[in-house]
């Protein structure tokens, strides 16, 4: 690359971490739900999140969409650091730009209130609508475009009367509702089938495309992940273990956690009972031990795993990997 | 006297009643779960998966009616039962991990003390007797046990949907119905505790109504598999059987959408369409509209479920034994 690229990208994380208070206030503890997270997320981009349970994808989300303050490191919207400009929650400007779909489609929606009103309120709130009659039309393209139909009908139901997978839809349908130019997606389609997952994934694929949209898509479908993502981003314990394009992270995983998860994907004809190239058991984040997060489990520790925590080291083709069988070429040189 | 099957399940039917009419989620569903056994129940999103596992636990309340058929549980009928007689039943009989588990744990209690309160109150226990084992339940579903401590909130999605499992094997149970219990896990977790749920099986004959919309965890885990579609139950075999010669073209349709993570990329397409409005169901098959293969016949006669080789029935109008 001769001539840098001087257009910031999208969003940028520097170096977040978070902790949690835990324990009660007579012996408070810290847990550790993010470290040292650095990443970007481009304009007209798809990055998918992917890694074990409880290892602090929804915290990043939560974060990027400042619902909650980072321990420490910086958030940059288009290369202006949001967090020292304007402290405290997202401001409305803020949130028309940055959206999120939860996790939980079942505690995400007001019993209290019809579909269509869940999808009117963000259209009233940014001023995407003038007239009633605009307003309905939006709700009904909104509810179209996400598979629920009759529209009409669907927008006069309360969120109890749809299932699972119906109430995700609405949840998609309600962050595109104010058109931003990011979405952190967590787990969008985890309780659709395969084929409106499809028309799902493809639906973002067009939005990236078309209105240049970008996504944080949080999944455990690896699968989904290859097929709209560009990029991906593994985590563990708290760490992004490993990142890089896609098919390359698919194609020859790097990390050991980034190789068990791999293993462990279930295919139509594998059998359930084979065994996983690592010990099971859950990382500590509470007074966690120092050292690599995954050196319990790893099948490739030594001892300076267990000493010190691996930093991110860069590979070829923007790759980068946060482990100790990787040395760190700059740091050789210069001890 | 031979022994009656774990679970019973003939002609279900359940209506929610809305304003404008009631709608039929599930529309005469019957089949048989055998000790140590996992049925798998697939079919896409809004199909009446859950409106089953509902019914059959009797936790459906308004506008929600079971208007017919029989649920019998070891020979006793469950819709039958009164309040105080399903106190008894569930948890210790049948438990369930709902769709919504993520959600479904009080806030104001620690995870802890909400496993410690269901073995209490089922159980003669001692409150320390009881701690321990919720120590073990959690580390059977790969939660490190100090979080006993914490609460709903402080817990990731993932982490509160194993809670509920934990949960739902506190007591072993004979039966347990699972509700897509693992939609917030990783591969890797999804692995260990489908592992352990098998262990249960073989060690206690644990049998699960395993409801789900991922194909390769269900090809991997289930002995038996059942096909849901509009309310209806359109293809059952065992699972090595649906796999290999699937009959109903819905069911193609569902393997045929399966991705893998290797091979090249193609465009992804699932079944075109989009499933029929419950409230007007269409004469003849329900799939039509959207089924390459359908004929004239199937616009005016509704196919029933046959059987049509050895332990698989289909309901459609093209498949004969
Ligand atoms: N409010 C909180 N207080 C204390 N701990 C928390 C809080 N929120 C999250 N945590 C902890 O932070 C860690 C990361 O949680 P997070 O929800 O980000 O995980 P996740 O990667 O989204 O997992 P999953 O895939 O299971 O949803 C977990 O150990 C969780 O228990
Ligand atoms: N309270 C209600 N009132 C009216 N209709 C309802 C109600 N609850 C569910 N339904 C409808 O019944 C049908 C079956 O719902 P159910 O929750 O059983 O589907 P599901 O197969 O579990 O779907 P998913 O995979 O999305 O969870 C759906 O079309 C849903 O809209
Ligand atoms: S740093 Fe060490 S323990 Fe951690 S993943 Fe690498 S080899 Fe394994
Ligand atoms: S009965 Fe006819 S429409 Fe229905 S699945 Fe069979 S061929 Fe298709
Ligand atoms: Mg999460
Ligand atoms: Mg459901």
């Amino acid at each position: 690359m001769s001539e840098p690229d001087r257009t910031p990208p999208l969003l940028e994380a520097q170096h977040l971490g978070k902790l949690y208070r835990v324990g009660g206030w007579l012996r408070p503890k810290h847990l550790r739900a993010l470290h040292d997270a650095s990443f970007t997320l481009g304009h007209r981009e798809i990055v998918a999140l992917v890694g074990e349970s409880g290892s602090g994808k929804s915290t990043i989300a939560r974060l990027c969409v400042r619902l909650e303050a980072p321990t420490s490191g910086r958030i940059l919207l288009d290369g202006r650091d949001v967090l020292r400009e304007e402290r405290g929650r997202a401001t409305l400007a803020y949130r028309r730009r940055v959206q999120m779909i939860f996790q939980d489609p079942f505690g995400s929606l007001n019993p209290a209130r019809t579909i269509g009103q869940h999808l009117e309120r963000p259209l009233r709130l940014h001023g995407k609508a003038k007239t009633r009659a605009d307003l309905s039309a939006r709700v009904h393209a909104l509810l179209d475009t996400v598979g629920l139909v009759p529209a009409p009908e669907v927008a006069a139901k309360y969120p109890q009367e749809l299932s699972g997978g119906q109430r995700q839809r609405v949840a998609i349908a309600r962050a595109l509702a104010v058109e931003p130019d990011l979405i952190l997606a967590d787990e969008p389609v985890s309780m659709l089938d395969v084929s409106i997952r499809a028309d799902i994934l493809n639906l973002m694929l067009d939005l990236k495309e078309r209105r240049g949209i970008s996504f944080l898509y949080i999944t455990h479908d690896l699968a989904s992940a290859r097929y709209v993502a560009d990029r991906m981003m593994v985590m563990y314990a708290g760490h992004i273990v490993e990142s890089g394009p896609s098919d390359a992270i698919l194609q020859s995983p790097q990390h050991p956690y980034t190789k068990l998860l791999l293993s462990a994907v279930p295919d139509l004809e594998g059998s359930f009972r084979r065994e996983l190239p690592a010990r099971s058991g859950a990382p500590a984040l509470v007074d966690s031990p120092p050292g690599c997060p995954f050196a319990a489990r790893c099948p490739d520790v030594t001892d300076v795993c267990r000493r010190e925590t691996p930093r991110p080291v860069a590979l070829d083709e923007g790759r980068v990997v946060r482990c100790h069988l990787y040395p760190e070429p700059s740091r050789t040189r210069s001890e | 006297m031979p022994s009656a099957p774990l679970l019973s399940v003939e002609d279900l039917v359940v209506e929610y009643q809305t304003p404008s009419g009631p709608v039929r989620a599930v529309d005469a569903v019957s089949f048989v779960l055998e000790r140590g056994e996992v049925l798998g129940l697939v079919g896409e999103s809004g199909s009446g998966k859950s409106t089953v596992a509902q019914a059959l636990a009797r936790i459906l309340g308004p506008p929600a009616i079971i208007t017919g058929g029989r649920v019998l549980f070891e020979g006793n009928d469950v819709l039958a039962m009164t309040e105080d007689e399903l106190r008894r039943f569930r948890w210790r009989k049948m438990s369930f991990v709902l769709q919504s588990a993520m959600n479904a744990l009080s806030p104001v209690l620690t995870i802890g003390d909400q496993i410690i309160d269901v073995l209490v109150t089922h159980e003669r226990t001692t409150t320390r007797a009881a701690r321990e084992r919720a120590a073990h339940l959690l580390e059977l579903v790969g939660i490190d046990p100090a979080r006993l401590a914490s609460h709903p909130h402080e817990l990731s999605g993932g982490m509160r949907q194993r809670v509920g499992i934990a949960l739902a094997l506190a007591l072993d149970p004979p039966l347990v119905i699972m509700d897509e219990p693992t939609t917030a896990l990783d591969v890797v977790v999804q692995h260990e505790v489908l592992s352990k749920i098998a262990e249960l099986k073989e060690k206690l004959g644990l049998s699960v109504l395993f409801i789900t919309h991922d194909m390769s965890i269900v090809s991997q885990f289930a002995t038996r598999i059942g096909v849901l579609y509009a309310g209806r139950l359109v293809e059952m075999a065992p699972t090595r059987e649906l796999f290999r010669a699937p009959r109903h073209p819905y069911t193609k349709g569902l393997l045929g959408s399966f991705v893998s993570i290797h091979g090249p990329r193609r465009r992804l397409a699932g079944i075109p369409g989009s499933p029929p409005d419950l409230r007007r169901l269409p004469a003849g098959c329900a799939f039509r509209a959207r089924c390459a293969e359908a004929t004239d016949r199937c616009a005016t006669e509704a196919p029933v479920l046959r059987v049509i080789a050895e332990d698989h029935p289909t309901a459609c109008h093209l498949v004969s034994p």
